[in-house]
């Protein structure tokens, strides 16, 4: 005897009064909070990448650029796995592309408030066993601003003493400026000096600094003479300042929203990417570097440091 | 005989194919005359609304959309011709715009919940013409740019831009692109079932006939179009064991060939199929690997 489930009638409706109809909860997509950060690195090697940089520098696009770069195909060796956080990036995204019936790219400032986090899980490409967690932190420069100024707001900015990386994003457009350009050196050395002695930063971290815009800066270094020389006098100045108190120092210059043709959508982004994935100072009690998909022995000195940023927010 | 239980989802947004799919298939299966496909071991007792689409399908007639709030739940006994084991298959047969509704208020019902969790595989359906791109404002200006304009984002007429040129829409679930829902929605199944819970996938680009690359190749199509779900899948793949197929269950579109499909004597032979393991014309071959796999 075959048991047959019974076809309802043709425009039958649910009953939304029923108790039995109680829906069930599906995760938001939305950033996630500390606290839902940290139950990410407790069940897998993660890494944490924080943005900081001065307003308007491009932090955010820069953050966003390998998730724009994934809806079109791998990305610096790397598939796309996926994501916690994909609402919070399509937000994100979205002034960007042709269903915001916008006329000019644009991304939206962040606001000043606790850490969000937006997730991406990513394997090697063609591999599915090396699936690696990156948790990517943006710091508003409102805050990179007052961490400038003050000692104590360096100090609020917990999330630091996890970054595997922190990219110290420079506005190229403004360091190709002769009017911006000895501000816009000041402030990022003078901030990476600040988090650095504050203790937030230090030998534990990898610091990429990054000079984004890198299409305005060879556009208005060809009618000013002296932008690519400037900015490599800059970046020479905080590796002779900085690579000794960092556990690395790395420079790249890219454009993650280039405005021209010239160069294509997160212009040399995709090494600075790979970086991300790959490199981390954070080593395991045996002294080896964790390397992606690698078993994790230290969880719970991971989740100390974020509980110091849990306790921080709630 | 042993009968053993297998339920089956089918995910896709609106208009994917998926009620003209059940309705070829349940004809393959009562039919029982394309070589090697799968074969009902009995009709179902309550069978109106089977009986109802498959004669649509059969008069080359568009299948009416399910009402949103409307699940029709299928049983069928099939059995392969080989042997005489049969399997009860269960579809519920789901409207499209539900699956939008999940994606966007980020939840689903108890039912189909227990579904997710107790389904032996799934049927995703894509559809050529309904892939929503996400096209880049600089990706349509260069467009623009080659086609001779000038360069200048083109706005729909409702939309008057301030002096600045920055009005815009909001964004909203229905802008995403079509390739982050699934992902989303796949992401929303694997979640509920659990990181010990595989399951059977199978990827139905519907209406071939209109996508058949030069390769011929189904998940070539996937990466092509929808490369995002392309590296989610590869990526996932001890998780999602997946197998790509074209159907074209109708043969053609409806719209300008009607005449020709109507013609065909034998309705099972206007249905086009490719895919691993999948004989001329076997529309239960998906089927065949979804329940072959443990």
């Amino acid at each position: 005897m075959i048991d047959i489930a019974p076809s309802p009638p043709v425009g039958a409706q649910i009953d939304p009064d029923r108790p039995e109809a109680a829906m069930v909860r599906l995760p938001t997509g939305e950033p996630l909070t500390p606290k839902e950060a940290e139950q990410i690195t407790r069940s897998a090697p993660t890494r944490v990448v924080v943005f900081i940089g001065a307003v308007d520098a491009g932090k955010t696009t820069l953050l966003t650029s390998p998730y724009e770069r994934f809806q079109v195909g791998p990305f610096g060796g790397y598939d796309f796995a996926g994501s916690l956080t994909m609402v919070g990036f399509e937000k994100i995204c979205h002034p960007s592309r042709l269903s915001s019936e916008r006329r000019r790219a644009e991304t939206r400032r962040t606001p000043l408030g606790p850490h969000y986090c937006l997730h991406l899980r990513v394997s090697r490409e063609g591999s599915e066993s090396s699936l690696q967690d990156i948790l990517l932190v943006n710091i508003s420069g409102e805050e990179c601003d007052s961490a400038n100024d003050s000692a104590d707001d360096c100090r609020r900015m917990e999330i630091l003493r996890r970054a595997d990386h922190v990219v110290l994003v420079l506005d190229g457009g403004k360091l190709a400026t002769l009017d911006e350009r000895q501000r816009a050196r000041n402030y990022g050395i003078n901030l990476l000096r600040s988090l650095l002695e504050a203790g937030m930063i230090g030998r534990r971290t990898i610091v990429d600094v990054v000079v984004n815009k890198w299409d305005l800066v060879e556009r208005q270094g060809a009618a000013q003479n002296g932008a690519v020389p400037f900015i490599e006098v800059v970046k020479q100045e905080i590796k002779s300042r900085f690579s000794a108190v960092f556990g690395k120092l790395e420079s790249f210059e890219v454009a993650a929203r280039p405005e021209e043709g010239q160069h294509p959508p997160a212009f040399n982004v995709e090494p600075l990417f790979r970086s991300w994935v790959e490199g981390s100072c954070f080593t395991t009690p045996g002294g080896r570097n964790r390397k992606p998909g690698a078993a994790v022995t230290e969880f719970d000195a991971f989740a100390e440091r974020l509980r110091l940023i849990v306790g921080e927010h709630t | 005989m042993n009968i053993l239980d297998r339920s089956f989802i089918m995910i896709g947004l609106p208009e994917t194919g998926k009620t003209t799919f059940l309705a070829a298939l349940y004809h393959v299966l009562e039919k029982r005359i394309v070589v090697g496909s799968l074969h009902l071991a009995a009709i179902p007792e309550k069978r109106d609304y089977l009986n109802l689409i498959r004669e649509r399908w059969c008069d080359c007639v568009p299948q009416e959309r399910t009402l949103t709030n409307t699940v029709f739940e299928v049983t069928l006994s099939v059995a392969d011709q080989a042997c005489s084991a049969a399997n009860d298959v269960i579809f519920p047969d789901v409207h499209g715009e539900l699956f939008n509704q999940q994606y966007a208020q980020r939840e689903w019902t108890p039912s189909f919940d227990n579904r997710v969790q107790s389904a032996h595989g799934i049927l995703l359906f894509v559809h050529p013409s309904k892939v929503r791109e996400p096209v880049t404002i600089r990706e349509e200006q260069e467009l623009v740019a080659v086609i001779g304009g000038n360069g200048n984002t083109t706005l729909p007429a409702s939309v008057q831009p301030t002096a600045d040129g920055t009005d815009e829409a909001e964004w909203s679930p229905e802008l995403a692109p079509t390739q982050v829902e699934l992902v989303e929605l796949l992401q929303f199944v694997l979640d509920r079932r659990g990181p010990g819970c595989p399951v059977n996938l199978a990827v139905m680009v519907s209406a071939w006939d209109l996508a058949k690359p030069a390769s011929g190749d189904p998940a070539a199509w996937i990466r092509e179009r929808l490369p995002l779900l392309d590296q989610y899948l590869r990526s996932n793949s001890g998780r999602l064991r997946t197998r790509y197929y074209g159907v074209s269950a109708q043969g053609g579109d409806l719209k300008y060939q009607k005449a020709a499909l109507q013609v065909v004597v034998e309705p099972s032979e206007r249905i086009d199929i490719v895919g691993e393991g999948a004989r001329p014309h076997d529309i239960t071959a998906p089927l065949r690997w979804l329940m072959d796999n443990k």
